[in-house]
């Protein structure tokens, strides 16, 4: 083949712009810390890398949710264990103010102490957390409310129903990643509905009705009552459990999404970060291979035989 | 009978040879860097002792003429002109598609901002609404977060939109070069016809080796606009014609019309007779195809414009069809006009508009939302969540680009292969430029001194024969 001085030129111009591109290419990836900086300079990896960043933000929004619900969980578990606590004092006064050692005047100082217990109850199960009814359903608006004929309601409805559907007592949930609740309903805290022998289940009603007996000076229901303040107290014990094992599924799924996250940024990490070590060695032979192409470049006119002419 | 001074002859046509050797050897050194230069050569021939008498000739007669010049003619390859030609319009197809495609994925830019950390960001807020779904603080965010969703849509709309203006007029001044090269082809063709009329055989190019060198560097740079072929005629003129329209034919140009529609699609005619410009490659066809693509192998600007409304419609769809009135209507949070997406008047206005009136704790309607987002949904042509569908758009527009830029890494390849084949046939070469000079030289020298020889034998006849005795 014959080889003309523009063959020449022209290979060592394309050959130092091959140089040049891989250079300034390995300078972005230096400088940006990124394998790619579009999609179409790595597809494949672009793919991956983008499903793993949505997984990641979905997983932390979700660790949020998960530490939001905790500290709702946490409030509702608090005082859910001091309204159990004021029924264990309840208790005590109730079985005190039954007792036939005590007169009247006792007993209605008993009923007023029941009855100021059962007002804290009554303040702790509509008070809030933050800007929020603990113990509210789909309201955000006190649970309980008292007339003055001591008639509990709940939302306005009478708890004294048996009928569930009569209730705004849907569960408000969260999403985790499946569907968590958040709310504890205070009427499923504090019962609702009459036995068939016409003893209040919620406690608040209870509560009243025993004061009027001990007012009254009276101990017909004792028996019923009693037993009802206990399986009341069992019931709570219950959704207390209950509030525990959400927890706990929550620090469960929490550290899920921990591990989760983890593995995640490694792989995001993998896909999108350059190896910096790796990629300096690749640099400076792309630098040296560029100042050679450079230093050749007086070389690649040689001398022509008008040199040697004379 | 040779006639007294014929030597001289002989010796004034070596020295006048050698000297047009010498001239022709100058014009290939000092064009070496002219670009489209072919190097040119002299065509000698010794010049024939025979003649045309029917009677029969005692001797060697007129043998021994000497040296005589045909014309200075082109080292040059058609073969390759052509095989150029042909990969130069692919290069030029792949070079625009990627450079295109490449502008494309800049308004995307899914890797760096893009449509993704938007939609995660109205999600999340939904998320942080459900958790308080009374609080118009939430709803507020949810508001925002959804106004930038929708300001995000239009304004990569609005920059496709830009794109495709670009484009076009790219397109414009691509269409006008084209054209004025096909004028300037054409107005070659004639005065290389008229000159030619004076040479003395139809190949012989003396008189136009420079505009033939112009015309084969216009032609170079016609084919990477589309793919031409190029038939040299007996008269000179080259007939061109683009995949089989004819666009020049002597001294005759065909144009290019481009007509804008509306949609900001580009149509482009042929002026005689009005019939579309469809190409196998070249820049032209490139353009048109990104400019008009809307499926297949050429997905162009249109294509993601309407991947984009897909997408916003569908977004729309689902947050309207969310939230309850009272009387079991749904709430309109979005709505288009033309193609612009904007927030309600209702929900721009009040951020509390997607607030429960009755049950305010109530988050079954954000939940479901949540859900519906974060889950498949059904697009023509595609099922998967709203972010696999911008995923799935956004790897398409990846691999293509990376699809055409290998195309044009071959390609580019194959073209400086020939051009390098070219350049060995055609270029100039000084070391050989040299050597002819110092073979000139000598061989002028060397006429020059067959001069004095004849002159010296003359001299002996004419000053020193007859002496005798003197």
């Amino acid at each position: 083949m014959r080889i003309t001085q523009k063959n020449l030129q022209r290979t060592y111009l394309s050959g130092l712009n091959r140089n040049l591109k891989q250079l300034s290419e390995s300078n972005e990836r230096l400088n940006t810390g990124r394998r790619f900086s579009r999609v179409s300079q790595n597809v494949t990896d672009a793919q991956r890398a983008l499903k793993v960043r949505d997984q990641l933000r979905r997983n932390e929004q979700y660790a949020t949710n998960v530490s939001n619900i905790q500290v709702e969980l946490h409030a509702q578990e608090t005082k859910t264990m001091q309204i159990h606590d004021l029924l264990q004092d309840v208790k005590e006064l109730v079985v005190k103010g039954y007792s036939d050692t005590n007169s009247a005047t006792d007993k209605k100082i008993i009923a007023n102490e029941i009855a100021s217990i059962r007002e804290s109850m009554l303040q702790i199960i509509n008070s809030k957390t933050t800007d929020r009814h603990t113990f509210a359903t789909v309201r955000n608006e006190s649970p309980m409310t008292v007339n003055e004929h001591n008639e509990v309601f709940f939302y306005g409805a009478s708890v004294d129903q048996n009928d569930t559907s009569a209730f705004l007592n849907q569960r408000i949930s969260m999403n985790v990643g499946t569907q968590m609740d958040l709310s504890t309903s205070a009427l499923d805290i504090l019962g609702h509905g009459t036995t068939p022998e016409g003893t209040p289940k919620n406690i608040l009603r209870l509560l009243s009705s025993i004061e009027q007996e001990l007012t009254q000076n009276e101990s017909t229901h004792r028996q019923a009552y009693m037993s009802q303040l206990d399986d009341a107290s069992n019931q709570m014990l219950m959704k207390v459990t209950d509030i525990g094992a959400r927890n706990s599924y929550l620090e469960r799924t929490l550290s899920r999404l921990q591990d989760e996250n983890l593995s995640l940024t490694t792989q995001q990490n993998h896909l999108e970060s350059i190896d910096f070590e790796e990629e300096v060695i690749f640099n400076k032979s792309f630098e040296m291979a560029w100042q050679i192409s450079l230093q050749l470049g007086s070389k690649v006119l040689p001398q022509s035989i008008f040199d040697f002419m004379r | 009978m040779r006639s007294t001074f014929l030597g001289f002859e002989t010796a004034k046509r070596g020295i006048q040879a050698n000297q047009k050797g010498l001239d022709i050897t100058g014009q290939n050194i000092t064009n070496i860097n002219t670009p489209g230069y072919t190097r040119q050569r002299v065509d000698f021939i010794s010049v024939s002792g025979s003649t045309n008498d029917r009677i029969r000739r005692i001797g060697v007669g007129n043998a021994g003429q000497g040296v005589a010049f045909s014309g200075v003619s082109q080292i040059r390859n058609e073969f390759l002109d052509a095989r150029f030609r042909n990969e130069f319009a692919q290069t030029g197809y792949y070079d625009k598609a990627v450079s295109m495609l490449d502008g494309i994925e800049a308004v995307l830019n899914e890797v760096n901002t893009g449509l993704k950390p938007a939609l995660s960001d109205v999600i999340n807020s939904l998320h942080d609404f459900s958790g308080k779904p009374d609080q118009i603080t939430n709803a507020n965010i949810v508001r925002s977060t959804t106004k930038s969703m929708a300001d995000l849509v239009n304004h990569i709309q609005s920059q496709l939109s830009q794109l495709q203006q670009q484009y076009t007029s790219d397109l414009h001044v691509d269409i006008t070069n084209l054209n004025n090269q096909l004028k300037e082809v054409s107005l070659l063709n004639e005065s290389i016809a008229q000159q030619m009329l004076t040479s003395d055989t139809p190949t012989d190019t003396t008189n136009v080796n420079e505009l033939l060198d112009q015309r084969n560097m216009i032609l170079d740079q016609l084919s990477q606009y589309g793919n031409i072929r190029v038939t040299m005629e007996l008269d000179g003129t080259a007939t061109v014609s683009m995949n089989d329209h004819p666009v020049v034919f002597g001294n005759q140009s065909e144009q290019i019309n481009l007509l804008k529609q509306p949609n900001g699609t580009v149509n482009l005619t042929w002026q005689t007779n009005g019939q579309p410009v469809i190409l196998s490659s070249g820049t032209i066809k490139a353009s048109n195809d990104f400019i008009n693509g809307t499926a297949g192998i050429t997905k162009g600007v249109p294509y993601y414009q309407a991947q984009l409304n897909q997408f916003a419609f569908a977004l729309s769809d689902l947050m309207n069809s969310t939230f309850t009135n009272e009387d079991g209507s749904f709430k309109q949070l979005i709505e288009f006009q033309g193609n612009t997406m904007k927030l309600t008047s209702d929900f721009e206005q009040n951020p509390g508009y997607i607030l429960s009136t009755t049950n305010a704790l109530d988050n079954k309607e954000i939940l479901s939302l949540i859900h519906r987002l974060e889950h498949p949904v059904s697009l023509s042509q595609f099922n998967g969540t709203l972010a696999d569908f911008v995923d799935s758009y956004v790897t398409t527009l990846g691999q293509d680009i990376s699809f055409y830029s290998s195309r044009y890494d071959v390609s580019i390849a194959i073209v400086n292969d020939i051009e390098h084949r070219r350049d060995s046939i055609s270029g100039v070469s000084l070391d050989e430029e040299g050597a002819q000079l110092m073979m000139y030289d000598k061989a002028y020298k060397a006429a020059a001194r067959l001069m004095t020889t004849m002159d010296e034998a003359l001299d002996i006849i004419i000053n020193r024969t007859g002496l005798v005795g003197r």
